[in-house]
């Protein structure tokens, strides 16, 4: 049942960036269940160890310390357990590094978060409503199948 | 002769006549007896005259009439007188039996006498006649040599009438005739009496043979004559006919032609020629006839000439000639074949090598060319007409000189006057004038041309176009001279070798070099100072070499004189006969020792230069990576603080205004607005950062369309303006698109920014194409404030301003990113400017006939 109630998982490191983040989300009403981890391996854990804790979306950073965002997202991409959910990189970084890396590896979505905060709420309240709301994720067919 | 004149006059023709006249006679013995009948003659003796007269005038039957009469009435008279038969005496009966006897006797004679006579008579007739139709001549001369008869034909072949003959002295008629065969002959038949026969000729005016028959007689003499001349002329005739006909070298045959008119019939003449020619003989005809020879049914019309390769009667084959005329006899039938034959093997021949000849000459690849001695041409080859370019019949007839050049008309004269004394010129160098006037050099033989008596009636040149010849000679020439001199001055060894790859000559260059005598280089014998090493690869390679005949390129060691080895590169390259086959190897041989040594130095010199090369590139991609870390960390790191700085300055204004003094919210808009502007400085310092790192992709590019890009990106800045736009003609260039649209970007939006305080802006793009290699110069010019010229050094650097921020916000950044890109185009940029006048951006992006740093540092790499 406790996963059931993960909605959200938010892989930041930055506090700030946590509670700004968050400070959007619940003023929104974008989600209710929302678990942060702050690092990769938190992330890997989180989502592999504790067996079928399936959230509907992963906002994740790409700075993290231990194992990078990359990484973590190379991770979900490649087990067929996680390869379904919906991860939306959520960066400072333009790099078109990043960016090629991030898209080769299947992100679903790259945005960069932007300095100004006005334009930061507006950007996370839109990927929430889209994400969460909008988007119909993919079905129990597959995850028996998995 | 009184006799037969008796009988010439008799005239008693009619037998009535002739009976009455004997019966008369025979009573006028008694009449003319009367006065004598007293001389007691018996009665027969006056009746026998006229019995004789009876018989003789009057032929056999009246004659026997008169005798019979006669003796019958002399017995009657007797038997009267005496009265009885008795009584007659035996004397009497004597009587009338002898006389009755002698009238038998003298009326036959008589008789015959007639009969002779009158035969005399028609043959004298006969006799005259005869000679004047017969077609000979014929006349008489008496003793005194006058002619006493000369007959119609005599007359006409003399061309006297025979009147004119008559009576006249032959020798004085015929003055010639004397000195002639003729008097000589007349004179000896008279003297000799003896006929004789001449045949000679007389002179004017009859100027003919006669053929003269004459006879003495007691008269004279009796000539026949004929004249002979036309049975002379042809009987010559025929003798020269015999005689060509026996004596021809040609063989004559004549056949009788048979009944059908084939030439099947019988031979009747064949010469001696014909034998000799032909082998067969008169003999071998008749049994074989004609078609041993030639198929008769060859032989069409009248005259046939045909030329046949025949078989003698040995079997050898010949060529023959053969005519065919049929002769035909006076009434127009042929009646012969005259075939006459000639053994025309050699003339064939002849005309066979005339052809080969005439064709050679035809052919040849030399102009053959035929003069007389005054240089009239007569004939004139094809190749003639190639080299020349005149057609045989431009020049047949023409003078020779024509061909000759201008100015050198001795040599002609020369030629001929050569020529007549026999003398031939041979393969003589020299100039000839062609058609079209150019001069071609020329090889030229002339020969006298002899005619058959031998005298030289011409010339014969044979003309060969040197031209090509001298050419290549010459080229041949220069080449080795140019091999030679080559040889010579290089410090190379040059040497050949035979087609095995072996030397056959000395070399004395090879000798000087590494010491070895002629004998020792001979054959392989080169190799013993090849360095051992190298040794066995060397003599691989070259035997290979020679064997699938390709060029031969190795180095190896030889052993100088002086013991020391040197490095040598060697070339080898078969030298090919025409046919392709290869003639001899030619060598080369460098010392390139120090060249090797220097290689060496230059290989172990990149080797460290490489080493030093790599450990900087190290260095250089370690900083590289320090840098790219440094700029992301730059992104990320100093942008999440500044997101928290605004981010919770704005929740607190926000969610929490309320409790906040006025000071207090004022003071967290600051933080704000100084987080935000601190964002925008990071953004820019990375994006000038990345446009080190960012590879240029040059390619075609249209600057027109790229301002057109860049003004619909920068629309928001024009909203709510007045900005008139200029976009003059802008050549299109070569450069990254991306980066030149931000050059662009930022250079029109510096001028929007500018000209911010004028009523109506504005702004022009253009282009000063310059000539030559010059690239052209483009340029943004506004009508904004400008700025002093003397701080315009500072312009382009990174976080330079010469505005305030307030009055024109920036980051400063803009300008230093147009500069790094033009820069990184191996362009140039610059501005001028006054102040409150506008200002006016140039860059141009590769700089006059030099290549950009990026390329020459691409072009050193390579090296």
């Amino acid at each position: 049942m406790n996963t059931e109630a993960i909605e959200l998982l938010l892989v930041e490191d930055n506090p700030a960036d946590e509670e700004l983040t968050l400070h959007v989300l619940e003023k929104n009403n974008l989600a209710n269940r929302i678990h942060v981890v702050r690092d990769g391996v938190e992330a890997v854990e989180f989502l592999f160890e504790n067996s079928g804790t399936i959230p509907r979306l992963i906002l994740l950073d790409l700075k993290l310390p231990r194992l990078s965002g990359l990484e973590v997202l190379a991770r979900i991409k490649q087990d067929a357990r996680t390869r379904k959910i919906p991860v939306v990189v959520l960066t400072s970084s333009r790099e078109d590094v990043d960016l090629n890396t991030c898209y080769e590896l299947g992100v679903n979505s790259y945005i960069v978060k932007p300095v100004d905060f006005i334009q930061f709420t507006e950007s996370i309240r839109q990927l929430g409503l889209y994400w969460l709301l909008f988007n119909e994720p993919a079905r129990a067919y597959n995850q028996q199948r998995a | 002769m009184s006799m037969r004149r008796f009988l010439a006059y008799r005239r008693f023709e009619s037998w009535p006549v002739r009976y009455l006249g004997a019966i008369a006679l025979a009573e006028a013995g008694p009449l003319t007896c009367l006065p004598l009948r007293a001389l007691h003659f018996t009665p027969l003796v006056p009746r026998a005259p006229f019995i004789v007269i009876s018989a003789l005038a009057l032929g056999l039957g009246p004659g026997l009439v008169t005798t019979l009469i006669c003796v019958v009435e002399a017995i009657y008279e007797t038997w009267k007188l005496t009265g009885s038969l008795g009584a007659i005496t035996a004397t009497d009966w004597e009587r009338a039996i002898v006389i009755g006897f002698t009238g038998v006797f003298a009326s036959v004679m008589a008789e015959r006498l007639t009969k002779s006579y009158a035969q005399l008579k028609d043959a004298n007739r006969k006799n005259a006649s005869v000679l004047e139709s017969i077609s000979d001549g014929f006349l008489t001369l008496n003793r005194k040599w006058c002619f006493t008869y000369v007959n119609p034909a005599a007359a006409r072949m003399t061309g006297l009438a025979a009147e004119e003959y008559l009576g006249k002295n032959l020798w004085e008629l015929w003055p010639h005739a004397a000195a002639s065969g003729f008097g000589a002959a007349y004179l000896r038949a008279v003297r000799d009496n003896v006929p004789v026969q001449v045949e000679a000729f007389y002179p004017d005016p009859l100027n003919a043979w006669f053929e003269v028959r004459c006879y003495p007689s007691a008269e004279g003499l009796t000539v026949f004559f004929n004249n002979t001349s036309e049975r002379r002329r042809r009987e010559e005739q025929l003798r020269f006919f015999e005689s060509a006909a026996l004596q021809t070298s040609d063989g004559v045959l004549i056949l009788k032609i048979s009944g059908d008119g084939a030439l099947n019939g019988e031979p009747v003449f064949l010469n001696s020629a014909f034998e000799r020619i032909t082998g067969f003989g008169m003999e071998d005809l008749k049994r074989e006839g004609l078609q041993v020879l030639i198929a008769p049914a060859e032989i069409h019309s009248d005259s046939t000439y045909l030329e046949r390769s025949t078989r003698r009667k040995n079997g050898c084959e010949f060529w023959a000639e053969y005519t065919f005329t049929a002769i035909e006899d006076v009434d127009g039938a042929q009646t012969h074949w005259v075939c006459t034959l000639r053994d025309i093997t050699e003339r064939k021949r002849a005309e066979e090598a005339a052809r080969l000849f005439t064709s050679i000459v035809e052919h040849s690849d030399d102009a053959i060319v035929s003069k007389t001695l005054d240089g009239v041409i007569l004939t004139w080859n094809k190749s003639a007409e190639r080299i020349y370019g005149y057609s045989a019949g431009e020049m047949v007839g023409q003078n020779i000189a024509r061909l000759m050049p201008p100015g050198n008309s001795s040599q002609l004269t020369e030629i001929f006057d050569n020529l007549r004394r026999g003398e031939r010129l041979e393969h003589v160098l020299t100039q000839r004038v062609r058609k079209d006037g150019s001069l071609i050099a020329v090889s030229v033989t002339i020969s006298p041309l002899r005619d058959a008596a031998g005298y030289i009636v011409g010339a014969s040149a044979i003309t060969r176009d040197v031209t090509e010849q001298q050419r290549v000679e010459k080229a041949l020439a220069l080449s080795e001279e140019r091999y030679r001199s080559l040889a010579f001055a290089t410090s190379q060894i040059v040497w050949t070798a035979n087609v095995h790859g072996e030397v056959i000559e000395d070399i004395p260059m090879w000798r000087a070099f590494t010491g070895q005598s002629e004998m020792e280089a001979l054959a392989m014998g080169w190799i013993a100072v090849v360095h051992p090493e190298d040794r066995e690869r060397t003599r691989e390679v070259w035997l290979r070499a020679v064997k699938i005949r390709s060029f031969y390129d190795t180095e190896y060691r030889l052993r100088r004189a002086d013991g020391a080895y040197r490095w040598m590169a060697v070339h080898a390259a078969p030298v090919l006969e025409v046919d392709g086959t290869i003639r001899e190897w030619v060598i080369t041989c460098a010392d390139i020792e120090d060249r090797k040594q220097a290689e060496a130095e230059i290989a172990k010199l990149n080797e460290e230069l490489e080493q030093r090369v790599l450990d900087r590139t190290a260095e250089l991609e370690a900083a590289n990576r320090e840098l790219e870390a440094f700029s992301y960390s730059v992104s990320h790191d100093l942008r999440a603080p500044l997101r928290a700085m605004d981010g919770f300055s704005r929740i607190l204004l926000e969610e929490y205004s309320s409790g906040l003094p006025e000071k207090a919210q004022h003071y967290l808009t600051v933080i704000r607005s100084n987080a935000v502007q601190m964002g925008e400085l990071i953004d820019d310092l990375l994006a000038f950062a990345r446009l080190s790192r960012q590879p240029l992709n040059k390619q075609p590019v249209a600057l027109d369309d790229l301002v057109k890009q860049a003004l619909e990106d920068l629309a928001i800045d024009r909203e709510g303006r007045r900005v008139e736009m200029l976009v003059g003609d802008l050549p299109a260039c070569e450069g990254d698109p991306q980066l030149l649209k931000q050059v662009l970007i930022n250079l029109l939006s510096n001028g929007l920014k500018y000209t911010r305080a004028r009523d109506v802006a504005r702004i022009e793009v253009g282009a000063i194409t310059a000539t030559g290699p010059n690239p052209p110069i483009y340029y943004v010019r506004d009508n904004g404030v400008g700025f002093d010229m003397r701080y315009a050094n500072k312009l382009f650097g990174v976080f330079q301003r010469l505005h305030g921020a307030k009055e024109y916000p920036g980051t400063g950044v803009g300008l230093a990113i147009v500069q790094r890109i033009v820069h990184r185009h191996g362009g140039r940029v610059w501005a001028e400017a006054q102040i409150n006048h506008g200002a006016t951006f140039y860059f141009m992006l590769a700089q006059a006939g030099t290549k950009s740093n990026e390329e020459l540092l691409a072009c050193s790499s390579h090296n």
